[in-house]
């Protein structure tokens, strides 16, 4: 906790920061374990402050002897069905009276394992822990006369089901996407790579949520001095929660204030397949369908997984095609304006005059009319994103026909703004990967400003600010712009063309894999 | 800024080349030789080849000092630190010589109406943002700036190729009048300008990967550079003639601007400036970094960086009142600087320190094999 509550901390023993901070001796006798049921129980919900989803279920096998067992689990995060078939029903039926003899056994939780049919049994004596396993929807089970807990997993939390993805769409190619669970997350993963070299591990980040991430790697191909780097970076977070997996990439990344973004976040599961080939790590965050991984590269972000699908003419061409796109998109409108003020020679005398002719009446200076019109389309953009569903095409009439056309016939603007300004937006789309696409939209009124205030001069200068900017990003300590400077001619087999699949035998090199050759030269596909 | 930095060959190779290209492009060299202008060019090569290897000789026997340090290790503590800080004011100077030109060149062209401090300050800022990334940023930037280049560089060249611009006769008679206007532009502005420019590199050299590099990409870049230079000029003087080459202030804008096909495709000129602010911010960002390392050198700084912002400033207000106006400018630039500057500081100073350190090294030799 930071030092601002470091006086108050000691007046007020919070419940939630149990966990990570040990209980000191002298509150000892209320938070250990006892050996009567009930006040274990009792225990149990005053730690949570029982909440009105904490079901407790008590039954008393021999009244005579008191022995009673109880059964202590969150209602919605555990499987309802499962425990009463598999945890309460063989329970009521046993024979208590060999059981309690097992009970204080070190080896109790196999010989209970014998009866309870579920996927994991673990003895735990820890207060801290068992309300932590139960919290995770885990059942705890408290026998009479003992001080042990059996924790059975039961976890089951509501989930959607697969989808398609909703912002990386393609044609040919896999329609599955990520969802909110991590496991099954890791688990499409794991169907596409049927290899032991997959390796796991998990970490934990968030003071508060403790939420679940899991670092995913292929052993052997991954470079170890990187994932070496990933676990210390993620261990040092220090955050209360993790919402999105947009919290990690935020505290992990190189440079803190790029507008480029130097992780790729996917929620297709053969994105994560692809670039754990080329020696890449994904970290999975629950609660979150989006993926990152990393090392990135500039050039990654421009490669969709269409690219790989489709014949490679075809992938090279809208491979290019999506260079052209982010081009226009993030310099059209300043080089409009650029050339509108202070280049009129640029431009052929008959599209000169026609240009002049559409801006006869137009009452503001060219850089406000496309300034006005970007900004139009931004807020539409925003609401579309955020409007109900029912009221779309409202929206997308005021939007299209009363902001578009009326404000051209009305003279505010040109319709030659409205060209420019709606071929911008366009293009920006074609992105593969969303977060670049920002980078290119904020980024376009900063070129647009300079082409307004000095032309192309000031466009050019801004494009050698923005180069230099990414030349100097790094990811993961890597150059963010390799291949292309330094320059590495062999590497730009999947940069601006993509060369057949037989062509590429080596993996690419920006991420330093362990492996150069993606298959062994002898031709055997696996190796063991 | 770090020490650390180390420059590839590649990149070492477009750092020279787009230097070496510089201002030259943009001036037209060796007007004097009229239609063989190119011939001093291509002697030129030979010349900066010598000179580059001078550089070489004192970088080899000091592989880790720019020019600042160790003149003052070859000629003592007091007298080298002068030499040095002569050398931090001719590369603040050539800075705002060739901010100048470029502004000039905009305002001639394009920018009629803006002020020179105005484009001058656009400029610098940027250069300023990539210096603060640093030199290692900077010479990848040069290889992308080398691309950029290329991709506007040889469109523009097909285009005057089909646009039928090129009139060879326009290269005859081959040396009308004998050899000597041609050894009087090759000595002292051809070899000064853009091949003993490279003195700026004595300052660089150190932060090159190694000396096999500095020494195998160092010469292609002059060679290279030099070529593209004679076949630029040729270019030059087939398209436009002598005359319109002597008299035009800019030739390779005129060049371009004759350019026209079909009646859409012109006005060529406009976009012939991109490559110009190309090879400009390439130059202008060289001098300004070996001013500001030969600061951070002469006064022992633990961060030169903290130097940019008042050298920026400094050498915008020089470009601007350096001349009063373009022709002054001009005038200086190719009457007094060549002698007066350029041939002390490139050739008779590297060749002197070389010397000097080269019987530095014999008279410790021979002292050393004395008591044996």
């Amino acid at each position: 906790m930071p030092s601002f509550f470091k006086n108050k901390k000691t007046k007020t023993q919070t419940t939630i920061d149990s966990s990570s901070s040990k209980p000191s001796n002298g509150k000892q006798d209320e938070t250990t374990l006892t050996f009567e049921i009930d006040k274990n129980v009792q225990l149990i919900k005053d730690c949570m402050g029982n909440p009105p989803d904490l079901n407790v279920r008590k039954i008393i096998i021999d009244a005579s002897s008191d022995f009673s067992i109880a059964m202590i689990r969150m209602d919605g995060m555990s499987d309802k069905k499962e425990v009463d078939f598999s945890v309460i029903e063989p329970l009521s039926k046993l024979n208590f009276q060999e059981l309690r003899e097992q009970l204080d056994n070190p080896n109790s939780a196999e010989v209970l394992g014998r009866l309870i049919a579920v996927n994991k049994l673990e003895k735990m004596n820890n207060l801290e822990k068992v309300v932590k396993s139960i919290l995770q929807g885990n059942t705890a089970i408290l026998f009479s006369h003992t001080q042990q807990i059996f924790l059975a997993s039961t976890r089951l939390i509501d989930k959607r089901g697969l989808s398609e993805p909703t912002s990386q769409t393609v044609i040919r190619g896999p329609k599955d996407s990520f969802t909110e669970d991590l496991r099954t997350n890791t688990s499409l993963v794991r169907a596409r790579i049927t290899n032991p070299k997959l390796r796991i591990e998990t970490l934990n980040a968030g003071e508060i949520t403790h939420t679940n991430i899991e670092l995913m790697y292929l052993k052997g191909i991954a470079n170890d001095s990187i994932l070496q780097e990933v676990r210390s970076r993620i261990k040092k977070i220090k955050i209360d929660a993790i919402l999105e997996s947009s919290y990690i990439e935020e505290f992990i990344q190189d440079s803190k204030n790029s507008i480029f973004p130097t992780l790729i976040s996917t929620e297709r599961p053969d994105v994560v397949v692809a670039n754990l080939l080329e020696g890449r790590f994904a970290i999975f965050v629950y609660g979150t369908p989006y993926v990152l991984i990393g090392p990135a590269t500039f050039i990654q972000f421009f490669q969709s997984p269409e690219d790989y699908y489709q014949n490679y003419y075809m992938g090279s061409f809208i491979r290019i095609l999506r260079f052209v796109a982010f081009f226009i998109a993030l310099y059209i409108p300043g080089l409009y304006v650029a050339i509108m003020t202070h280049h009129h020679a640029l431009i052929p005398t008959t599209l000169l005059i026609t240009l002049a002719g559409q801006r006869e009446g137009v009452p503001f200076p060219i850089v406000v009319e496309a300034l006005i019109m970007e900004l139009v389309f931004e807020v539409l953009r925003e609401a579309g994103v955020r409007m109900p569903r029912a009221v779309g095409q409202t929206v997308s009439i005021v939007g299209a026909l009363i902001l578009g056309q009326a404000a051209v016939e009305a003279g505010f603007v040109s319709a030659s703004t409205v060209i420019v300004v709606s071929l911008t937006a366009i293009a920006n789309f074609t992105m593969p990967f969303f977060n670049v696409a920002i980078a290119a939209r904020i980024l376009r009124f900063f070129l647009l400003l300079l082409g307004s205030f000095i032309g192309m001069y000031g466009i050019l200068l801004g494009t050698f600010m923005i180069l230099a900017h990414l030349c100097s990003l790094r990811s993961f300590g890597l150059p963010y712009f390799d291949p292309i400077t330094p320059f590495k001619l062999l590497e730009q087999k999947d940069v601006f063309i993509r060369l057949p699949l037989p062509k590429q035998r080596t993996r690419p090199q920006p991420a330093r894999p362990e492996q150069k050759f993606r298959v062994k030269r002898g031709g055997s596909q696996n190796e063991t | 800024m770090k020490s650390k930095i180390k420059i590839g060959g590649l990149q070492f190779f477009c750092l020279i080349f787009l230097f070496e290209l510089g201002s030259a492009v943009l001036f037209g060299m060796a007007k004097e030789a009229k239609q063989d202008a190119w011939i001093p060019i291509l002697l030129g090569i030979a010349g900066g080849c010598i000179l580059f290897s001078v550089y070489l000789g004192l970088h080899k026997r000091y592989p880790d000092l720019p020019l600042t340090s160790y003149s003052q290790q070859i000629l003592g503590k007091y007298l080298g630190w002068v030499i040095g800080f002569g050398y931090v004011v001719y590369f603040s100077y050539l800075a705002a010589r060739v901010l100048r030109d470029f502004e000039e060149l905009l305002v001639i062209s394009q920018y009629h109406n803006t002020s020179l401090l105005t484009l001058g300050l656009y400029m610098i800022a940027s250069i300023i943002y990539v210096m603060f990334k640093g030199f290692e940023v900077f010479s990848r930037l040069s290889q992308i700036c080398l691309f950029l280049f290329l991709f506007t560089a040889l469109p523009i060249l097909l285009l005057e190729v089909s646009a039928q611009l090129l009139q060879p006769e326009n290269l005859l008679p081959l040396l009308e009048n004998g050899w000597s206007p041609v050894i009087k532009a090759l000595f002292p502005s051809t070899i000064s300008v853009p091949f003993g420019e490279m003195v700026a590199f004595t300052m660089l050299l150190p932060l090159v990967k190694d000396y096999k590099t500095a020494k195998r990409f160092g010469y292609l870049g002059i060679i290279v550079s030099g070529l593209y230079l004679t076949f630029r000029t040729l270019m030059n003087i087939a398209a436009i003639g002598t005359d319109a080459r002597m008299r035009s202030t800019f030739p390779v804008l005129t060049e371009i601007g004759l350019v026209e096909i079909g009646d859409f495709i012109q006005r060529l000129d406009s976009l012939i400036l991109i490559i110009l602010v190309i090879l400009g911010f390439v130059k202008i960002f060289i001098f300004f970094y070996c001013a500001v390392l030969g600061l951070g050198d002469l006064f022992k700084l633990k961060k030169p960086d903290k130097m940019i912002y008042p050298l920026g400033i400094l050498i915008i207000f020089t470009s601007v009142f350096i001349a009063p106006n373009f022709n002054t400018h001009l005038e200086i630039g190719f009457k007094i600087v060549p002698i007066y500057l350029h041939l002390p500081f490139q050739m008779a100073i590297p060749i002197i320190l070389l010397l000097v350190a080269l019987i530095k090294s014999k008279i410790k030799k021979s002292r050393t094999k004395q008591p044996n």
